[in-house]
């Protein structure tokens, strides 16, 4: 598509430019040709009454004949040409004599050549002043002028006796003159006017003193002709006549060289002006393409380029999920605007995850509470039931014992319901200490004090809320535990729940939460968690482990007990006692791997 | 029919998946004399042929299958009605406030006491008892209405509606005579013991008195 542009405007300019050099050289040509013309000239004033050789007009015939020949397709001159060369061969088969009909013949013949180049030039159309004058108005008057001089010598030159000039011969004659000087006197305004349109004023250094003289010489000739024909003033000398005659043909025929040869120059100087022009529009055509290649390359250097790494970024990310890759552009201009942008987008978006991350765990501790929690209210259940089934049946049996007549038989049956509720309530018990016996099989290597951290962590939001100040201790180099994760962090988080429960009713010291670990013995690690909160009276503290013993108006107290059940599946003991100053340290000691080693 | 329904014992129903609670319900209702009906399911419940005589329903919330309260709500919507007594192992205030709304006579957390379910149940009993009579005192008025003329039929609705004598004649265009005799038929047939009487049972029966 650019190169398509280029093309066509680099085409157009070089048509352009060789359309007004094609013009310029046909102007060329044409000069040639007059050259010609003018040596034709020359050879009919100036020699022909003399010596009138043949010799020289067969010259100018071959001259012609060339002449044509390399101006044939430009100019449209043979069949004038073809006319003028017979009027030359009659004139150099008749005899010098005066008023001689051929040689008006060919004067007139070779006028009309002339004038036909002239009018075939393109300089009638010249935008250039200097040229359009020049060609225009001087050089197309100067056959004029040579034809009127001969004219004026023929009809002037009679019998050399003024008297017998024929009247008809007279009138002629100053036509003639007066016809040679209003042509002069417009050859002089239109120089003027040539020398005005020429800018550097070369055209009127090169041709002015040449004019002045033809113009000098033919107002010499003419006084000197018409004194000869006026015949009042001395008689004129017929060889001064013949001589200043020459002058004037020989000056005119220089000055339209002189004319012809600055007109030449001055179509060269155009050509080589529009050749340097053209040369100067390729340049910047070239010039331009160049530059814009060039811009074309920064376009991929600085904008391409980053946006294939854009694109590379985007989708190593969303393929490898690494969100900490950067886009590296510094630069200030929109491409380094949109790194920046596209990074804290990235960076946006990895916050955003480890939000949707950190949720997701949250969800999960959720998730994991209402299993407790379910599993708690299914235990409540499973107990409550043979425990209403007892207090109904020894309802029942009082009822029986009660009546007048004691039902004995009923009130028998309904101890004996008793007594299975009894057994029943005992198993589920069992059941549930079974149950997480039998999870051992999900056991692994661990770290307390990760599993600390990660339950510290979980529950961070709810101790924050009740303004709890979180202070850990725990041992460096602890061995691994082998323990059910899942479970382990059940007790922990209902350890740290309690915890935090225990102390939302006191007001009038800081929440203080204590989680420490070390190392009790060389095969057991003891874990705290302690509460300044309101403590456990004395006589309550055996029965918290109890299933569905609890202190609180909401609880169904299940969870000291299923934290209980999992402690000694694991072959570990959890216990409480009295907080330093206040509150309640519960502590759990787990068994580590080195005595199942050993 | 009234006979029977007056010897008819009061029952209770119980329906709870615990075996030995249901039974021990049983033995509870029983001790004061109360005929029970135990089932271990509502869909058990729901074939057996509802009895004539006063009843009243124990439902434990917690159902296999079913919950109690959706129970309840397709009890209501068959227009079977029966006093409900609900039991729950751990019962939450939200769960009462609609059963209670629904209708239910009482809901009680296991392990309850003896006397609260007894009470509890008396007054579904209660409930329920009086209902019936509600029913069957209408019934026995329609059987009432029913052995009416068409010519007492209209003389009551015009009567109820407090036309005098003179003008029931003139609207019916009967001697006064005659709408007097058909006025006695009536309030003897009906065993009306005065005009008021027999307005309220034209209200009860939904009589559509004339224009006067």
């Amino acid at each position: 598509m650019f190169l398509v542009a280029l093309g066509v405007t680099t085409y157009s300019l070089v048509a352009e430019k060789l359309i007004a050099i094609e013009f310029a050289k046909k102007e060329l040509i044409g000069s040639q040709y007059l050259a010609t013309i003018r040596k034709a000239y020359d050879v009919i004033l100036m020699h022909r009454e003399e010596n009138g050789s043949a010799r020289d007009i067969d010259d100018v015939l071959s001259a012609l004949q060339a002449a044509e020949a390399n101006a044939s397709g430009s100019l449209q001159t043979s069949e004038l040409q073809q006319e003028f060369a017979v009027a030359l061969r009659n004139l150099a088969a008749s005899p010098p004599t005066p008023g001689n009909p051929a040689l008006l013949d060919a004067l007139a013949k070779a006028r009309v050549l002339a004038v036909r180049i002239g009018d075939d030039s393109n300089l009638t159309l010249d935008p250039d002043l200097d040229t359009y004058y020049l060609q225009n108005k001087v050089v197309k008057k100067l056959p004029d002028i040579l034809g009127r001089l001969g004219e004026l010598q023929i009809w002037g030159r009679g019998t050399g006796q003024p008297r017998l000039f024929l009247h008809q011969q007279r009138m002629r004659v100053l036509v003639a003159n007066s016809l040679l000087r209003s042509d002069v006197a417009r050859v002089e305004e239109n120089l003027v006017r040539a020398y005005r349109g020429n800018s550097d004023g070369s055209l009127k250094r090169e041709i002015q003193s040449v004019f002045a003289l033809m113009i000098s010489n033919i107002n010499g000739y003419l006084s000197s002709a018409s004194g000869r024909i006026d015949g009042n003033t001395r008689p004129t000398n017929a060889s001064t006549v013949k001589f200043s005659y020459q002058r004037a043909v020989g000056s005119s025929i220089a000055a339209w060289a002189a004319a012809q040869s600055e007109l030449d120059r001055l179509l060269n100087l155009r050509i080589d002006g529009l050749f340097s022009r053209m040369r100067f529009s390729l340049l910047l055509t070239g010039a331009l393409a160049t530059l814009s290649i060039f811009i074309a390359f920064l376009t991929y250097r600085h904008i391409v380029i980053p946006l294939e790494r854009f694109e590379a970024i985007a989708r190593e990310i969303s393929e490898s999920k690494d969100y900490s890759l950067r886009m590296e552009q510094d630069s200030r201009d929109e491409i380094g605007r949109l790194a920046k942008a596209f990074n804290e987008m990235l960076s946006e978006l990895a916050a955003a995850r480890d939000r949707d991350i950190t949720e997701h765990s949250e969800l999960a501790r959720i998730q994991r509470m209402t299993t407790l929690g379910a599993m708690s209210a299914s235990i409540a259940h499973e107990i409550n039931q043979p425990l209403a089934a007892i207090v109904t049946n020894s309802n029942a049996a009082q009822r029986w014992l009660g009546h007048s007549e004691p039902d004995l038989d009923e009130a028998r049956a309904a101890l004996r319901r008793i007594v299975d509720d009894g057994h029943r309530a005992s198993q589920v018990i069992a059941s549930i200490r079974a149950t997480f016996k039998k999870d051992g099989d999900n056991k692994v290597k661990l770290s307390v004090n990760d599993l600390i951290g990660e339950v510290l962590r979980l529950s961070s939001s709810k101790l924050q809320t009740h303004k709890v100040v979180v202070k850990t201790h725990l041992s460096d180099g602890l061995p691994q535990v082998a323990a059910d994760r899942i479970q382990l962090q059940q007790v922990l988080m209902n350890l740290i729940a309690n915890a935090n429960d225990a102390m939302t009713s006191v007001t009038n010291r800081p929440h203080v939460l204590r989680v420490s670990s070390e190392l009790q013995n060389a095969d057991s690690i003891l874990i705290t968690v302690e509460d300044n909160g309101s403590g456990i009276d004395q006589k309550d503290r055996d029965k918290i482990f109890d299933a569905l013993f609890t202190t609180k108006t909401s609880g169904m107290g299940m969870g000291l007990f299923i934290c209980q059940s999992i402690i000694e599946s694991h072959g570990g003991r959890l216990w409480a006692s009295p907080g330093d100053l206040f509150g309640t340290k519960f502590c759990l000691v787990l068994p580590t791997g080195k005595t199942d080693d050993a | 029919m009234t006979k029977e329904q007056q010897t008819a014992k009061p029952l209770v129903f119980v329906v709870d998946d615990d075996t030995s609670l249901r039974e021990a319900l049983k033995s509870l209702f029983n001790s004061v004399g109360l005929q029970v009906e135990v089932f271990s399911s509502a869909a058990e419940f729901l074939q057996h042929r509802l009895s004539n005589a006063p009843s009243c329903l124990v439902l434990d919330i917690r159902l296999p299958g079913m919950s109690g309260l959706d129970f309840q709500a397709d009890l209501a919507k068959a227009n079977i009605q029966i006093p409900i007594i609900f039991m729950t192992g751990h019962g939450d205030i939200p769960m009462s406030v609609r059963a209670m709304k629904a209708g239910a006579v009482e809901f009680l957390t296991k392990p309850f006491r003896d006397q609260e379910m007894l009470d509890a149940v008396q007054l579904g009993l209660k409930q329920d008892t009086e209902r019936r009579e509600d029913e069957s005192a209408h019934s026995r008025l329609k059987a009432d209405f029913e052995t009416l003329t068409p010519r007492e039929k209209e003389v009551m609705a015009l009567v109820t509606a407090g036309l005098m004598n003179k003008q029931v004649a003139g609207e019916l265009n009967v001697s006064e005579i005659t709408a007097k005799v058909h006025r006695g038929n009536v309030t003897r047939k009906m065993g009306a013991s005065s005009l008021a009487d027999l307005v309220r049972m034209a209200d009860a029966l939904g009589l559509r008195r004339p224009k006067s």
